[in-house]
Order: structure tokens, then C-alpha cells, then sequence
């Protein structure tokens, strides 16, 4: 079961600015830091929900990210990018010295996307091959061009993929799998007091805010968008009476190994349904 | 211990949970830290067996065991299985904790000075202890668990320079979990061996080309004091899962000594662990969303990663956890887990080299020290995690 291209560029781009072993960390070694995930900026004349924004208060830069796993330029997007000053980033983002302060729009794209994309824009490029990462562009900082325009090897790395789970991009069958392990915490954690409250948006959020790490950090609107695809994908389970076996199950305190094996079985079975319902669709 | 069973009433429910109701429990209900001390002392010199030929030692040994309890332990609670009651001692942060385990009872001191560490003191045979302890941390729904001292740990307090010395070692592997991913030469190991020869016999294991590398300590015996004066040292029996048994000596400052020093570099572990979930932190004012996912290596590739991810997730002990698998590259899969002990989300990337655990913001630190305790026991230290070598280094 495979993430969306754009959630797992997501990942990749996340992974350069962490330290993770058996993947590069060319932003975390220059002091990047994630400050924001898909939050929404407003600008003068518009507004625009970056991916991702990292900063280095060490280079006193950002980096304003845009994973793009198409191979379209949505032009206005591009403005909206432009539109961004730095005092819009001084609204989210905690900035030691402001007057040195810049930062670089910025794209994440697979190279296969990449000569295509690449005469659309002027903005820069982080590339990532099958087996390299490559900054392409100017990137608006010496050291950090110095860094990122060198060819990073990916051979024989794992690219990270957990770090953002899954997104609204991704496939019915991955966001319920993610979703069918919070219900059971849920249970778990005896926070469920019937099925019904699954159909409401709080519960929901509220298992949202358990099983995606980098919920908190999200903007609102995104935060809401993850949620309605939960509640999409769930569509087709609750009225499953074996699936609501499991809460009788916590309720009557027998969550025996044997009953949490047999409802990851199920688990299974539905999530391989969801798939064989999605390609068919 | 057992004649407390006779004073035992039946349980009573209150407010959902079961209650012993009983009488004064056998240990004294100490006043000061001193008479503590003096008790302690008097039980470390008194041992009721003293048959150092037999496997399990000295049956009622001054033991100490360290829990991790957040939150702290419970006034009382149980289940119709194992039942446990706090009572009060003179000392503030003393109880004496009472457990009743089937039909059998045990008493603990229960020192609770450490928010987060908890010590328990006994001299109860060793067997129902050990039960009691693994019941107690055992129990759904409770944020108990026990010290898990994983090889690297262990080989830390051996190193341990000062007033300590390395007295001995055992070595087993449980033999539970997928045979045909076990290193061949691992599967028959178990081994004890005591005496001022014993580091010097492991130093010749590690050459062996079959053994090196892949050893990994179940138990460690450390000698702490002057071994000149028998009144002034100890020789503890540190386990893997948190016990400190008293095997020879008399020095209850000695012994007191390893129990701290252990809980300290398991603290500090436990916290750097936990610095790794994804989240965020504030560092001088500044709020970054960091975490990094801990890092398991493999040194021999596992032949069935599947079947492997299958037994780690089945929900059973010791692992206790829950997971749906996604294949996501050749022999590369991702799972979204359940650490059923809290019933937090836990996920893994596990290929055949080496897994990474991405800790949300609620796991417990421990998690990882159980996971890493337990799958040593079964694959030795040819499962290491990156991170805790580097904590303990």
C-alpha cells in the first residue's frame, strides 16, 4: 500500500531537516528546523497554504515549501508565493533577528517532474532522485546553496515515510488504516462511549490528534480537510457489525490478545476491500 | 509472607475497582527512614537460605525492584487475578504495598520518593515476587511498567568504575519467537557464570568468531564496597527487568547505592528516548517540530520479515503490541502500531536490515526499553538501537 507521491515527498523533504539514520540530513546540519506544516499565510492580496516552512536561526533564513508531485505549474500559485513577505512568515514563526532575516520560496519535486516544471518557474528546486537529492536554483543563502546544489546520494538509504503518515492526497484504504488503529485507541483508552459519536467531527478530531503527528502544527482549514477524509473513508465500516464487536469487546473488559488478533484481521479484509473499491472507482 | 492470606477478607467493589480489606500487614510499619534502614540491614543479614550452589541463590534475598510508575501507583486496585493495596508507613513517601497474586500474598516497601522511579523492597521468595511485580506492571489500563535493561545498559553499570566490579553474567535466549530467524548458534544459550573470572571469560566469548557480537547480558552480577570487610559490600544480581538481588554481603548501603545509580542512567536513558518523539519542543524560547524516529539495526538480515512483523504485533507479551502492516517496497513494510500497555499510536518502518519507531507524543520511553529488552532476549545484541548506544555510551 503505497503513500501518494505528495505525502511521500512530504516525508522526504521532512527527513532532510531531521536526523534520521540511513537518510541525508542537509538541512538539519545548517540548523533547519520544521516551524510550520500546510498553515495557511496570508499575504496583502491573497493567501497561500505552504506545505512546509522550515528556518535556521543559525543562517537566519526559511525556506518556504511547496511538494509538488504533478507536473503542473498552477501559475497563481506561483504569485501567491511571490506575494510573501517576510513580516507575513514574523506572524507564525518565532525570528531571533529579524533584519538579517530572509527566506526563499521554494519547490520539493521528483526528478522525473522536474525538466518539465523547471521552465515554468524561477523559484528553486529540491530534487529527488531514486537515487540523489539535488538543490536546483539559487536558494537565497551562500552556505545553504553551497550545501543543497551538491548531488546528495540516496543509494541504498530508506526513504523516511512516517513522519507524516498520510494526507488528503493519499488513497481511501491508507487514511482508514491509520484511522481503524485510533478507533482502537480510542477504545482502548475507553474514550468511545458508543459508535454513533464516530459519525461526529470532535471524536474524529480528536483520534486525528492521536494518530497524525504533525496534527497540532497544521492549519485549521487542513486540519478540517484530514478529518472529512477520515470520516469518508469510514464510511463504508460503521455500519459493519463485526467491526463494532471490538467495542463490546472493551467494554466487557476482553480485549484478549485473541480478540485484538482477530480484529486486525478484519482490519486487514477491510482495508484490502477499500483498495479493491478505490481501483475500481 | 503468607500467613497475611488468612487475614485477608473477601473483596469488596468499590467504585469499580477491587479492594482488599485487611489488617495490618506483616512488615513493620516503619516510622523513620533509619528504622527503614535498620530493617533493610537486618534482612540483608539474615538470609533464610544460604545455598549459593543453587541456580537461584539465597530463596528469600533482600530484593529491590524498580518500577516505572507515571503517575504513581494507585491506592488499591486489581483485578479478580492479582489484587494489590498501598499502606500507609510512618515515612511520607513509604508505603508498604500488599499484593495478592492467585493465592498467594506479598509484601513490598514501596519507596516512592522518585516521582517517576519507584523502588520496591522484599524479602518474599524470589518466584512470587518476580509474579507479583510482572502482574502488577502486567495490568491493562495502568501506566506501570518495569525497568527494562536492555544489554547496552547493563554493560554501562558494569563499566562503572569506583567501589564496583564485575562479578558475573548470565546469558538466554527465550526460544518463543521464530526460529528460522534466529542466529543458529544462539538457540540453546543459557548461561551463568559467577566469580572474579567472569569478565575475563566473556572477554574470551566475544573472540569467538560465532559468539562475538551477539551476546547479549539477560543478567549481570556487580560487586559494590571493600570485599576485604564482609560487613562493607555487596554482590547484587541486576536483571534484565529491573530486579537487584542481594547475593552475597551485607552492606545495605552498597546495595542501596546500585539501585540508585542504575535508576539514574535508566532516568537519563528514558529521557533521551522521549526527546525523540515527534512533537515539538521549546529550546531557549523557540518552538521547533522536531523528533527523530529511533533507529534499530539488524546486524544479520531477518529471513522472514514478514512473519517477524506478524509475531511483534500479535498483542501478545512481552511485546504488547498492535499493528496493521502495509508492504511498501520490496520486503519493506510500514505499520501503524498500538502500544497496548498505554494504547497510544507507535508506528515502524521494518525492513530486513533495520526498523525505525516513530514515537508520538504521548509514548512512554519505556516502550522502547521493552521492545529493545525483549527482542535482545530473542535475537541477542545483533538488534541494537542506535540511540540508546548512544545514551549509554
Amino acid at each position: 500500500m503505497y503513500a501518494s507521491d505528495h505525502t511521500r515527498l512530504m516525508n522526504k523533504f521532512i527527513g532532510l531537516c531531521s536526523n534520521v539514520s540511513d537518510w541525508p540530513s542537509v538541512l538539519y546540519e545548517l540548523g533547519y528546523r520544521i516551524k510550520l506544516v500546510e498553515q495557511k499565510i496570508s499575504t496583502e492580496t491573497d493567501s497561500v497554504t505552504p506545505d512546509i516552512v522550515v528556518m535556521s536561526n543559525r543562517l537566519s533564513h526559511s525556506l518556504v515549501v511547496d511538494c509538488k508531485s504533478g507536473s503542473n505549474i498552477d501559475h497563481g500559485q506561483d504569485d501567491r508565493y511571490k506575494g510573501i513577505k517576510p513580516a507575513h512568515l514574523f506572524t507564525w514563526i518565532d525570528v531571533r533577528e529579524r533584519p538579517r532575516f530572509k527566506f526563499s520560496t521554494c519547490y520539493a519535486v521528483n526528478d522525473t517532474n522536474y525538466g518539465k516544471l523547471s521552465t515554468h518557474t524561477n523559484f528553486p528546486f529540491v530534487v529527488f532522485g531514486s537515487e540523489f537529492v539535488e538543490g536546483e536554483g539559487d536558494f537565497g543563502h551562500d552556505d545553504l546553496n553551497l550545501r543543497l546544489c551538491k548531488r546528495t546520494s540516496l543509494l541504498n538509504k530508506q526513504e523516511p515515510r512516517l513522519f507524516y503518515p498520510f494526507s488528503v492526497s493519499d488513497d481511501d484504504h491508507l487514511v482508514l488504516q491509520y484511522t481503524m488503529t485510533g478507533i482502537l485507541a480510542w477504545i482502548g483508552k475507553k474514550r468511545l462511549e458508543s459508535f454513533s459519536e464516530l459519525a461526529r467531527d470532535e471524536t474524529l478530531s480528536n483520534i486525528l490528534m492521536i494518530i497524525h503527528p504533525q496534527h497540532k502544527y497544521m492549519g485549521e482549514r487542513h486540519r478540517n480537510d484530514l478529518r472529512n477524509r477520515m470520516k469518508k473513508a469510514l464510511e463504508t465500516v460503521l455500519d459493519r457489525d463485526d467491526f463494532k464487536l471490538i467495542k463490546k469487546s472493551g467494554q466487557e473488559g476482553r480485549m484478549t490478545a485473541s480478540t485484538l488478533q482477530n480484529f486486525g484481521e478484519l482490519c486487514r479484509e477491510i482495508v484490502e476491500e477499500q483498495k479493491v473499491r478505490t481501483t475500481l472507482d | 509472607m503468607g500467613q497475611g492470606m488468612a487475614l485477608l477478607r473477601p473483596a469488596a467493589l468499590l467504585h469499580g475497582v477491587v479492594v482488599l480489606m485487611t489488617h495490618n500487614p506483616s512488615l513493620p510499619k516503619v516510622q523513620t527512614r533509619k528504622e527503614f534502614m535498620n530493617y533493610l540491614g537486618n534482612e540483608i543479614s539474615s538470609p533464610r537460605y544460604d545455598d549459593e550452589s543453587s541456580a537461584q541463590g539465597r530463596v528469600r534475598e533482600l530484593k529491590a525492584y524498580v518500577i516505572e510508575a507515571n503517575g504513581g501507583i494507585p491506592q488499591s486496585g486489581g483485578s479478580p487475578y492479582a489484587r494489590w493495596e498501598m499502606i500507609d508507613t510512618g515515612i511520607d513517601k513509604m508505603k508498604i504495598m500488599r499484593t495478592r497474586i492467585g493465592d498467594t500474598t506479598c509484601e513490598f516497601y514501596a519507596d516512592v520518593s522518585d516521582k517517576r522511579f519507584h523502588t520496591l523492597h522484599t524479602t518474599a521468595e524470589s518466584d512470587d515476587a518476580r509474579r507479583a511485580v510482572a502482574a502488577i506492571t502486567d495490568m491493562d489500563g495502568l501506566p506501570l511498567d518495569r525497568m527494562w535493561l536492555s544489554d547496552s545498559l547493563l554493560k554501562a553499570l558494569a563499566r562503572k568504575s569506583g567501589n564496583s566490579a564485575f562479578r558475573g553474567f548470565a546469558v538466554r535466549y527465550a526460544s518463543d519467537f521464530l526460529e528460522e530467524n534466529r542466529p543458529r548458534n544462539l538457540e540453546d544459550l543459557d548461561l551463568h557464570i559467577n566469580g572474579s573470572m567472569a569478565e575475563e571469560i566473556c572477554g574470551h566469548m566475544e573472540q569467538n568468531p560465532h559468539l562475538a557480537g551477539k551476546i547479549a547480558y539477560g543478567k549481570i552480577r556487580l560487586m559494590h564496597g571493600d570485599e576485604k570487610n564482609s560487613d562493607d559490600y555487596v554482590h547484587d544480581d541486576i536483571d534484565k527487568e529491573g530486579c537487584f538481588a542481594v547475593k552475597r554481603g551485607k552492606s545495605i548501603h552498597d546495595h542501596l547505592y546500585l539501585v540508585d545509580s542504575a535508576k539514574e542512567l535508566y532516568a537519563k536513558t528514558i529521557e533521551g528516548i522521549e526527546e525523540c518523539r515527534l512533537g515539538s519542543s521549546c529550546h531557549n524560547g523557540d518552538m521547533v517540530i522536531g523528533g527523530e524516529p529511533l533507529h534499530f539495526n539488524f546486524k544479520e538480515p531477518l529471513q522472514d520479515t514478514h512473519r517477524f512483523i506478524r509475531r511483534l504485533f500479535d498483542s501478545t507479551r512481552p511485546f504488547r503490541l498492535w499493528g496493521l502492516e502495509s508492504e511498501v517496497d520490496d520486503d519493506y513494510y510500514t505499520v501503524a502500531g498500538l502500544d497496548l500497555h498505554t494504547w497510544d499510536p507507535i508506528n515502524f518502518e521494518i525492513g530486513a536490515n533495520m526498523m525505525r519507531v516513530y514515537l508520538s507524543e504521548n509514548n512512554c520511553g519505556n516502550t522502547v526499553m521493552r521492545l529493545l529488552c525483549n527482542l535482545q532476549d530473542r535475537f541477542g545484541t545483533l538488534i541494537k538501537c542506535k540511540q540508546v548506544e548512544q545514551l549509554v555510551r
